[in-house]
């Protein structure tokens, strides 16, 4: 499923635009599903991109599909070949389009935040909260945002008369330097 | 040295037992793996999947169907194993069990059948009937044949069923160590299933369970009727915590039971399970009142697939004035599911303060 994610500012006086990267060993993307009786999280590496701050936040991430493990490998299976389908569709993408709030100055703090995700090949506009943090001369990031499988061409999954609901929420952390 | 001890349990089943040391991977409730909310019994058709992709040790293709996978038509399958929307569910459970017994007054051991027990149930869309067929062992009488658990439900929305028959009352952890003080102590042993109608609620990280029931008519036992709730909240995937209450009455005693249970999973391999209830009772005619307190505490490790250690405490106090009606055991064990239809137990507790014993079992059950 999933990507994500968000960003850092610097200063406001004197506010002078700056490009992070996200190093994928140092993050996860996590989604968690349910189903009746049953709850579940599905995690993968972290993001990869980069993100150019200064009075606003833009980026894009990309992240590899099939490094998403819910702990149960038939269920990974049927995840990756019926439903994501990540040999076609390997990459999931987050573009950042749009961090309010965000004080360069003072980065700690948590925004809301828009963006477009892609999955399955198919582009749906999300929003969420991003917890930032500074770290060193970089940032600590958590996006979550909530999201339908619906909303991406993906047939419901079930399996053995038990059904995923459609509501997904997805977590992204990654360290950005 | 005294106490030594072996305990075996040994069963088949065609669907048995619930396993809520499963919320460690994310199964807050029963309902995924088992028709009856209850758990136990009857296995879903993602129960028997679950019993091959991540309960056993080993396994092949299909091997947690029924027969083993000597079934290779899906449509005969599916027919089977309760996937469709009409059609019928076959499942069942034997276990054996060789117990064993030390203490200042006897040392003693038996290897007995504890469940032979065929399960059949027929579902129609909503409405599901369940039924065991099977044979009681009595010591020293011939076994009798019984039908310890019947039920009709209906599925009145996602959220919502309804439950009619005769099965043992949700309370607590449902467990199958049915020896514990939580379950014997609390008479929710095995052989002391009840008439019940039950409501079932389970929603995002909710469950809830109302129930009336009553003592099957009987010569031999007095009539008590009784109502119980469970309310279960899941504070994480894998972290759930309940409230339960009961009250009952005969024509011999009431009887109020609170209690707090918990599942916890903290990895996909460590485990805990937590129950403790404050039981009072009151004789009829009597002025007074006697508090008991009864509690059980389980820790699990799978150190590798399908084999799990096993530390547990097991104790109560029928009576918080009387200091001899307290009993404690301190049990260490394991549990090893080689393949999908087997399971071996093996307990050994130790117990303290005024039952100076050692009790080991053995336990094989094979569950299809």
């Amino acid at each position: 499923m999933t990507i994500a994610i968000v960003i850092g500012l610097f200063f406001a006086p004197t506010a002078v635009a700056k490009t992070l990267s996200s190093d994928p060993t140092k993050g996860s993307v996590v989604f968690n599903a349910t189903a009746i009786g049953l709850k579940f999280q599905g995690k993968g590496e972290g993001p990869a991109g980069n993100v150019q701050v200064d009075s606003t936040v833009v980026g894009t991430f990309k992240f590899k599909m099939d490094t998403l493990d819910t702990g149960i490998g038939l269920r990974n299976q049927h995840m990756k070949e019926k439903y994501l389908e990540t040999a076609k569709h390997p990459y999931g993408e987050l573009k950042v389009e749009d961090v309010t709030g965000f004080k360069q100055a003072s980065p700690d703090g948590s925004y809301p935040f828009k963006g477009t995700l892609t999955i399955h090949s198919v582009a749906k506009p999300v929003s969420g909260t991003v917890q930032v943090k500074k770290s060193g001369e970089g940032l600590q990031i958590k996006a979550e945002f909530d999201t339908k499988v619906s909303y991406f061409s993906i047939p419901m999954p079930a399996y053995a008369g038990v059904a995923l609901k459609d509501d997904v929420k997805v977590v992204v952390e990654s360290q950005l330097n | 040295m005294r106490g030594f001890l072996f305990l075996l349990i040994i069963s088949f089943s065609t669907k048995l037992w619930a396993f809520p040391e499963m919320i460690r991977h994310g199964y807050i409730n029963c309902t995924t793996c088992h028709v009856s909310p209850s758990g136990g019994g009857l296995l879903t058709a993602y129960g028997r999947s679950l019993s091959k992709e991540i309960l056993s040790r080993w396994s092949t293709e299909g091997e947690e169907n029924l027969l083993h996978g000597a079934i290779k038509n899906e449509a005969v399958i599916n027919w089977l194993n309760g996937s469709q929307e009409v059609g019928f569910n076959v499942g069942g459970d034997i276990r054996y069990l060789q117990q064993y017994t030390n203490n200042d007054l006897r040392e003693s051991g038996r290897f007995f059948p504890m469940q032979r027990d065929l399960e059949l149930g027929f579902k129609w869309n909503q409405l599901q009937v369940v039924s065991t067929f099977g044979y009681k062992y009595l010591p020293n009488d011939d076994d009798k044949f019984e039908t310890r658990r019947y039920y009709l439900m209906y599925q009145a929305t996602e959220y919502v069923s309804l439950r009619a028959g005769r099965f043992l009352p949700i309370y607590g952890l449902m467990i199958a160590d049915h020896y514990t003080d939580i379950k014997k102590g609390l008479m929710f042993d095995q052989g002391q299933e009840r008439d019940n109608v039950e409501l079932n609620f389970i929603k995002d990280n909710w469950s809830a369970t109302a129930t009336y029931s009553q003592t099957p008519q009987s010569a031999l036992r007095p009539l008590d009727k009784a109502v119980s709730l469970q309310v279960n909240y899941a504070l994480t995937d894998t972290h759930r915590v309940g409230v339960n209450y009961w009250n009952s009455e005969s024509d011999l005693k009431k009887r109020n039971i609170m209690g707090l249970s918990g599942l916890f999973g903290f990895t996909h391999e460590l485990y805990a399970l937590s129950e403790v209830d404050l039981q009072t009772t009151q004789a009829a005619g009597a002025q007074t009142e006697t508090q008991g307190i009864y509690y059980f505490q389980k820790l699990g490790y799978e150190f590798t697939r399908g084999a799990h250690a096993i530390l547990q405490v097991n104790g109560s106090q029928s009576n918080l004035d009387v200091s001899n009606t307290k009993s404690v055991g301190y049990g260490l064990g394991m549990n090893f599911y080689p393949r999908p239809h087997f399971e071996l137990q093996a307990l050994w507790t130790r117990f303290d303060a005024n039952l100076d014993q050692d009790m080991a079992f053995l336990i094989l059950h094979y569950y299809f």
